[in-house]
């Protein structure tokens, strides 16, 4: 069972995390974030011209609409039966990792790489709408695959609810160039799609596992 | 996250007497007394304030009062007399009328009451929420228009909610349209009253309340329908209808009757013996809408944003010590041997430069900032009028279409989720150019034809 978050603020939507959410996820958990910042920002904007009592009365009606704009987004989906909206007012990263270990999920899924997010022990999907055909496991070196059977078996699931094929590729090997450094792209792959394995120091325990478009990558 | 943001605030308030001390240091350049030169420090070190807000707008206000007599330009009585100003009275008495309008519930009648008449299709809906917007920010500050109805909005929208476009033009045409309305009386945007004390101190010519609405009206009835075209052409809309809420049901209140009164009787008065003085009228109107018992002073207390009237105070300071340290003649020749002296071009300049500014700060402040450098202009070129110059820069400041800062209405709508930052950057350049376009043709055309200069 894969169980994603996504998360989705004012102005990251996400939008193609929530089309491609519909085929690779079993349970959808959409976190809709009121960013207390933006709300702050539009007090400090408005409180020379408006009153305490109006802008009290102002920050519950944005957020309520607000929450109505998330519930259309629910709304919107082709497959609202497996999502479950939680809808916050806070800070936005914060949420995302208490919501990642409350709801102990199995994928965060974004449109945008936030390098934050790599470091919340959940694999993270990025997601730039493209369509998917091929993709590619690199791992950095050939003798972490059995430790790292379980992200691999993850990878084939994806995969599989996708329909496209994978392989695997060791960017320790003679034969392939370093593709990544500290996540930094070096040379474009001919994939649709990498998964790509960080397995610096202690990699069953504190690693990240990205999926993403091969041009995903900042 | 506050601490944090309290340092960098620190810093930026250190830089900003960093600024300070560094025109005190600088030689005064060739033509430029040493007050003129402080002056020209303060109005840098009041644009660096506004920009980064590192106080709020009211207290950067009266900080920038206490500057010049530190500097030994005025004496420091002089300065805190400014606050004896008709603009003061003009706005304390208009939001004190605002305040009996909004407390009585008559601008959610009307809402509700004008919206149901834009129900047949979604576009139509975009050019009553742009009017509803309009009309009401003649009679109270656009701000506190876009803050009462937002809700008026989102409810008339609930029943079209998947259309995305509609809730993204709805939203950007109720901030667009209190904008666009708010210069269209004194009343409106709180810069108006502000300007026309300008002009009377530098002219000793008193625009009146109608006069300034035919000079501005123009303006208004040409942007409404632009903006109008712009929103439905950048957010095409489904063609069903739109089904409003009913507005309340039943004949007015006593409240209602009151307050509505009251307002009328004031706009009549403003209207046809406006030469009496416009804040000696609105007063009256004020004391009214006491002696109706629709509002009580705590009413009144609530509902005057201190923070405006505060920063009114830095503005009139900065005025008067950059006019009267010959900074603005030195800073209008500065600008002359840079663009040259046509005055068509200059009064382009002038417009364009404000809409710019406005679009980073309070518009209050971006006129405050740029009316002493119009009239500075209007002094030193032959055919620049002082008076088209100045309601042409007080026009210019209600036109922040583009970004978020510098107007609360933006922002307040942004706030609701509706639309994103990119939406309104999109649309925005537009209405600006258009802004400044519109301005300028109405100043050079009908106020021409209407004899202003």
């Amino acid at each position: 069972m894969i169980r994603c978050l996504i998360p989705i603020t004012q102005e990251k939507r996400n939008e193609n995390s929530l089309k491609r959410s519909c085929i690779i996820c079993d349970r959808i958990h959409l976190l809709y974030v009121v960013d207390t910042e933006i709300l702050e920002r539009m007090e400090r904007e408005s409180a020379y011209v408006l009153n305490s009592d109006m802008l009290d009365a102002l920050r519950q009606t944005l957020v309520e609409s607000q929450r109505r704009e998330a519930e259309s987004i629910v709304e919107d989906m082709k497959c609202k039966d497996k999502v479950k909206l939680h809808f916050e007012v806070g800070d936005h990263l914060d949420l995302v990792e208490k919501y990642s270990l409350r709801l102990n999920a199995g994928l965060i899924m974004t449109d945008s790489f936030e390098r934050v997010m790599l470091g919340m022990k959940v694999p993270l999907w990025v997601d730039r709408g493209n369509r998917i055909e091929n993709a590619i496991f690199i791992i950095d070196n050939a003798t972490r695959v059995k430790r790292l059977e379980k992200s691999v078996k993850f990878a084939d699931a994806l995969c599989k609810r996708l329909e496209c094929d994978i392989s695997l590729k060791f960017s320790g090997d003679i034969s392939q160039k370093q593709i990544f450094t500290e996540y930094k792209k070096t040379e474009k792959t001919s994939s649709d799609l990498i998964i790509y394995q960080n397995s610096k120091n202690k990699p069953e325990k504190n690693c990240s596992f990205l999926v993403t478009g091969c041009d995903a990558l900042p | 996250m506050w601490s944090k943001d309290l340092k960098i605030k620190r810093w930026l308030f250190l830089a900003s007497l960093l600024i300070l001390l560094i025109f005190y240091i600088i030689p005064a350049p060739e033509g430029l007394t040493y007050e003129g030169k402080m002056m020209i420090g303060v109005m840098v070190f009041a644009v660096f304030l506004f920009v980064t807000e590192a106080l709020p707008l009211g207290m950067s206000g009266i900080l920038i009062m206490i500057i010049p007599p530190l500097l030994g330009i005025f004496n420091y009585t002089e300065v805190f007399s400014f606050f004896g100003n008709e603009a003061i009275f003009i706005l304390i008495s208009a939001f004190i009328l605002a305040a009996g309008f909004q407390k009585s519930g008559l601008h959610l009648r009307f809402s509700f009451s004008l919206l149901r008449h834009f129900g047949s299709s979604r576009r139509l809906f975009i050019l009553g929420i742009l009017l509803l917007g309009a009309f009401l920010s003649f009679l109270m500050s656009e701000h506190a228009v876009v803050a009462l109805l937002i809700p008026v909005v989102v409810v008339s929208i609930s029943s079209a909610f998947e259309d995305e476009n509609l809730r993204k033009g709805g939203m950007i045409a109720l901030a667009y349209g209190a904008s666009v309305g708010s210069i269209g009386t004194l009343l409106g945007g709180a810069r108006n009253p502000y300007a026309i004390s300008f002009i009377a101190e530098n002219t000793g010519v008193n625009v009146t309340f109608l006069q300034w609405s035919l000079m501005a009206l123009p303006v208004v009835l040409i942007m409404m329908p632009v903006v109008w075209v712009i929103l439905t052409l950048m957010f095409p809309m489904k063609k069903e209808k739109i089904k409003v809420r009913e507005a309340k049901k039943g004949r007015l209140s006593a409240d209602e009757m009151k307050a509505g009164g009251v307002l009328a009787a004031t706009i009549i008065l403003l209207l046809t013996v406006g030469w009496v003085g416009t804040a000696i009228i609105t007063i009256i109107g004020a004391t009214a809408m006491f002696l109706s018992g629709v509002i009580n002073w705590k009413d009144v207390e609530k509902a005057i944003p201190w923070g405006v009237l505060l920063l009114y105070g830095g503005a009139i300071t900065l005025g008067k010590g950059l006019l009267e340290t010959g900074a603005t003649t030195w800073m209008a020749d500065e600008i002359i041997a840079i663009i040259g002296s046509e005055p068509a071009i200059l009064l382009l300049a002038v417009i364009a430069i404000t809409v710019l500014f406005t679009e980073f700060m309070s518009n209050t402040a971006a006129v405050a900032l740029m009316l002493p450098i119009g009239m500075g202009l209007s002094s030193a070129v032959t055919g620049l009028d002082p008076i088209a110059t100045s309601m042409a820069i007080a026009l210019s400041g209600g036109f922040a279409f583009t970004l978020l800062v510098g107007n609360p209405g933006n922002m307040i709508t942004y706030s609701t989720g509706y639309y994103r930052q990119k939406d309104l950057l999109r649309v925005g350049i537009f209405a600006d150019i258009i802004g400044i376009a519109v301005i300028y043709a109405v100043a050079m055309t009908v106020w021409k034809f209407m004899g202003v200069w």
